[in-house]
This record gives structure tokens, sequence and C-alpha cells, in this order.
């Protein structure tokens, strides 16, 4: 009975899968039917890698690098799960790998992440704040999104992966246990222990929330 | 009554409304007569809020371009390495009857050099040999000399069979024309 019932998921979860026809196309040889899927998901995929590396610059290329991956191994996919969760999987790995890569080289070169001169939450904030008219609330709720991605990067990745996908993306349980690849149980734990970090440090630089 | 480290443990999931009806039970609770547990609810929901409001990045125009150029230049790299070795059903026999084909080829012009080095080269007819004639004494040299003029030389026509030749030449010329 399980079985089926899995079976029966698995279905589910590929018809309703919309991206489904473009990877199959593409599976064949057709390229131009992945620029289809590279619209659809490229601004989740960049703000994936952008809240989890807290630099843009940085997050665009892990982005490209991440869509390349995707094409490259676009035949290994079996529509076990949905593309998207797929897709989101590999950025959520190659953001990891990169911010091994740039804490390493901070270890070594003696600087932080966020002053490797590339532009973070500080420098994009007018991208969506816009339709602020008041400057003075424009510039606090800049500064307070600064510090909330401050102490986003201070989390571990395993936390941030978790409290990014749920808190800021709005992915459910079911589907960041997919991306992860992890129980639901670590989820929700991991989620705990990240919300709770994050209001201990939000609490530290903030003040009273 | 449950104590105030087990409900925090649960006021995340609390807050996203997912823990089981008892234990959701449990917790309202608790909450109703444990302020600090209260608090901490509070400040949990308030930091939810904050990196719920988080504004979402928006892609550089020229992104996608970008991305597909790259793809592009990855699936031309792919189609390369698909066109020299797949599907191997069609290329492993094409490439094995290529390669039977090249060592036959190679074959044939290695005997086929062969012939013709051997007409190239002028017979080797070492100088030895010609020491030894001049060494030879007078009446051996002409005896020799005697039977190479009464031998005919294969090759060449004699004078008898020129005019046959060219009457057959004409002929010939005649019926082609």
């Amino acid at each position: 009975m399980l079985w089926m019932s899995n079976i029966m998921n698995t279905r589910a979860k590929t018809a309703k899968d919309e991206d489904l026809k473009y990877v199959t196309l593409c599976q064949k040889g057709n390229t131009e039917s992945f620029d289809v899927l590279v619209e659809r998901h490229q601004k989740k995929m960049l703000n994936i890698a952008y809240r989890m590396i807290g630099d843009y610059d940085e997050a665009c290329d892990v982005t490209q690098e991440a869509f390349v991956a995707a094409f490259k191994s676009i035949r290994q996919f079996k529509a076990e799960a949905k593309f998207s969760t797929w897709l989101y999987r590999i950025v959520v790995n190659y953001s990891k790998n990169r911010l091994k890569q740039l804490s390493g080289r901070s270890r070594r070169e003696g600087f932080s992440i966020d002053a490797t001169g590339g532009r973070n939450a500080d420098q994009l904030s007018d991208q969506g704040m816009s339709q602020e008219s008041n400057p003075g609330v424009q510039m606090e709720k800049r500064e307070r999104e600064a510090y909330v991605q401050k102490c986003i990067n201070t989390l571990d990745a395993e936390h941030r992966d978790v409290l990014i996908l749920r808190d800021i993306q709005g992915f459910s349980y079911e589907e960041i246990s997919a991306i992860l690849k992890v129980p639901d149980g670590t989820v929700k734990s991991r989620l705990s222990r990240a919300r709770n970090a994050l209001k201990n440090c939000l609490q530290k630089v903030i003040g009273d929330l | 009554m449950k104590k105030c480290k087990d409900i925090e443990n649960n006021l995340s999931l609390y807050l996203d409304d997912v823990l089981s009806k008892e234990d959701k039970a449990a917790v309202d609770e608790h909450l109703r007569s444990c302020p600090q547990c209260a608090e901490a609810l509070a400040r949990l929901r308030k930091t939810k809020e904050l990196t719920n409001s988080l504004h979402e990045v928006e892609p550089p125009p020229w992104f996608r371009k970008k991305i597909m150029a790259r793809v592009r230049e990855e699936a031309g790299k792919k189609s390369f390495l698909y066109k020299l070795f797949y599907p191997l059903q069609i290329k492993i026999p094409v490439q094995i009857f290529a390669t039977v084909c090249i060592a036959v080829l190679a074959v044939y012009l290695y005997r086929a050099g062969e012939n013709r080095f051997q007409e190239v080269v002028p017979s080797s007819v070492p100088a030895p040999v010609l020491q030894t004639q001049q060494d030879q004494s007078p009446e051996a040299k002409e005896n020799t000399s005697l039977a190479e003029r009464t031998q005919p030389e294969p090759n060449t026509i004699s004078q008898k069979d020129k005019p046959r030749e060219s009457v057959r030449k004409k002929e010939g010329f005649r019926r082609a024309g």
C-alpha cells in the first residue's frame, strides 16, 4: 500500500509540474526551451542565493553557475520531484559552496564577506522600497533590513538555508524537506533553532524587538 | 503542566500552526499562565515578521541573456561530443568499418609502393660485377659480347615488326574514328 501511495504522490507532483514540458524538450536536445525555465525561476533562484550569501554580485554569479549546472545534468532529472525543487536544491548547494570559499578566503586574507566589495542589502534596498515616499521611513527600513541580513549571515549554513526557504521564500515544510533532502523533523528542529538564534542576534543588534 | 523549556522548543511550530491539537492545547494553556513564554513568543513573531518583510532583489536586465549564452555554449560542447561518440549503436559499427577500410588501403598502398620502388631504383647490378667483367680475359669478353649480340633484346621491336605495328595503330585510329 505504501508503494501505491508513493506512486500516486509522484504522479500528483508531476501532474502539477508546469515545467515538465520544457524539461522534456530540453532533455531531447531543444536548448531554447531552457530559456522558459530560466525566465520562470531566475528571480527565486537569485533571491535564495542573495539571502544565503548576502552579496548581490556573488549571488548573480552563483545563480548563473547553478543554471548552467542544471542544464548540464538535465538528462539526470527523473521527474520524481518537481523540477523547481531540483533547481532550488542546486542553487542552495552552490550557495553553500560559495560561502565556504568566501569564508575560507576571508580567513586567509583577513577580510569579512561584507567587505568583499560586492553590493549587499544596504546598497540594494532601493530596489524594493521605491514605493515608500517618506525618506526617513525608507532609511529606517533599509537599516533594519541590513541588520537582519547581517544576523542571517551569522547563522550556520544549515540553519540559514532552512530559515531563508521558510521565512523569506515561503516554502512549506514538505518542500524544504524535498529541497534539502532532510527529514521533516530535521527541518522543524533546524528552523526552531535558526529562529531563536536570529531572535537573539537581533535583540543584541537592534535592542528590544 | 509542561516546563518552559519544552514549550520554547515548540514555539516555532506553534507560530507556523503545525503542532498537533494536543501539543497546541498544551502550549496555549502554558502561555496563559507564563508571561515569559508569552513574551518569547511575541519576540519570535516579530523576528519572523522582520525576516518576512525583507524585500526581493530583481535580476539584472542582462541576466537571462547571459545565462542562455552560457547554456548555448555548453550545448555546443555537448553536441560536439555527442556527434563524435553517440549514438553508440551507429557510431561503433561505422568506426569499425572505417578502421578496416583504412587498414586495407594502407596494405594496398604499401604493396603498390613496393613494386614501384623496384621499378624506380636501378636493377641492383652491383659495382663489383662490372669490375669482374673488366677483370675478365679478352677471350671471355669476346664470348660474352658474342652471346649478347646473338640474343635479341626482349623490349626492343625488331626492324621487320615496326611497319606492322604502325599499320595496326592506324587501323585502331580509324576504328575509333
